[in-house]
């Protein structure tokens, strides 16, 4: 598994989309597992919100978001989009 | 080996103008390339993959974890959407969390016919709007009170949207990022800036300051590295605490 600063250096491009695709199932395999490569993907995705001007989340917030999503289910019929069925 | 080349999503509106084609493509594991469901644009010949398609593309295969990869890159962009409809800091949290939970519920209808972040902003909107709807539908008629005074009507404030916590969080983070983008050395401001703002993509902003990709690619990772380097013990993070 990469570390340091080369880790983080291709975490930085593949949040930019500029990650060799050979290299991305490792990288995402890393995010899956380390979560100190999760805070990288977290401080740096905030940076750039930041110099947008995009407001803060509570620190929480992602957190809630996902402890919810664990009980929902991925349902093939189902379209968000689709008013009938909203 | 076929190839293909993201960073669609930041393309400024110019280049993105210029995209001149669409078919479908993606890839399953690092080599077994195959005809899926991606969006192929211009500015070919590259290397790397769309990140949001990617992501979407691994949940679609059942890896839940990429779908939290997607929540917290794009949490802040979708609440600030919403934002635009729905007042108070707890509702505006509630729809936002309704909208991902929507969106994961029905990734499998995300074909890749728009960017990702547009499908989820629209998802994003439709809450807000039912969420209006339905409080519309449970809040009697405005009556305005009357001032005794001046027998005129008192104008309710507008609600302000930001808490005073998310507005000292937002100013701090602000601040901060700012304080350190000035002490970077130039060249490293000028490529995160290009970046983040300008979303100019590696290449571009290769062209841009008359360099390789490569070192793009490293000063965009440096700028980050420092400025994440302060903000790390403001934010106060701990393993395990975000996902």
């Amino acid at each position: 598994m990469i570390r340091g600063g080369k880790l983080k250096e291709k975490i930085s491009s593949y949040i930019d989309s500029e990650l060799a695709i050979e290299e991305v199932d490792s990288i995402v395999d890393t995010l899956r597992q380390e979560p100190t490569a999760r805070d990288d993907w977290f401080l740096y995705h905030l940076t750039g919100d930041a110099m947008r001007g995009q407001p803060a989340m509570d620190d929480g917030f992602s957190k809630s978001i996902i402890t919810k999503l664990k009980t929902v289910k991925i349902d093939p019929s189902y379209d968000p989009l689709d008013e009938s069925k909203i | 080996m076929t190839r293909l080349k993201s960073g669609v999503h930041s393309l400024p509106k110019q280049a993105n103008m210029m995209c001149l084609s669409r078919i479908d493509l993606s890839y399953i594991g690092t080599f077994n390339f195959f005809i899926h469901s991606n969006v192929f644009r211009g500015r070919m010949d590259s290397s790397e993959t769309d990140t949001d398609l990617d992501l979407v593309r691994r949940t679609k295969l059942g890896d839940r974890h990429t779908f939290d990869m997607l929540v917290v890159r794009h949490q802040r962009m979708l609440a600030q959407v919403i934002s635009r409809y729905v007042k108070s800091p707890q509702q505006i949290e509630d729809v936002t969390q309704e909208a991902f939970i929507k969106a994961y519920r029905g990734i499998m209808s995300f074909r890749g016919d728009s960017k990702f972040s547009t499908w989820l902003y629209r998802i994003g909107v439709n809450a807000a709007l039912s969420f209006l709807a339905a409080e519309r539908s449970r809040i009697p008629l405005y009556e305005p009170s009357i001032n005794p005074n001046t027998n005129e009507p008192i104008i309710p404030q507008i609600v302000d949207n930001e808490s005073p916590e998310r507005l000292l969080a937002t100013q701090q983070i602000g601040e901060t990022v700012s304080s350190v983008l000035e002490k970077l050395p130039e060249e490293l401001r000028t490529a995160i800036t290009l970046r983040e703002i300008d979303g100019l993509s590696y290449e571009e902003i290769a062209n841009v300051m008359d360099c390789p990709i490569g070192t793009v690619r490293s000063r965009i990772f440096r700028a980050r590295e420092s400025i994440s380097k302060v903000l790390r013990p403001k934010l106060e993070l701990f393993r395990d605490k975000r996902w």
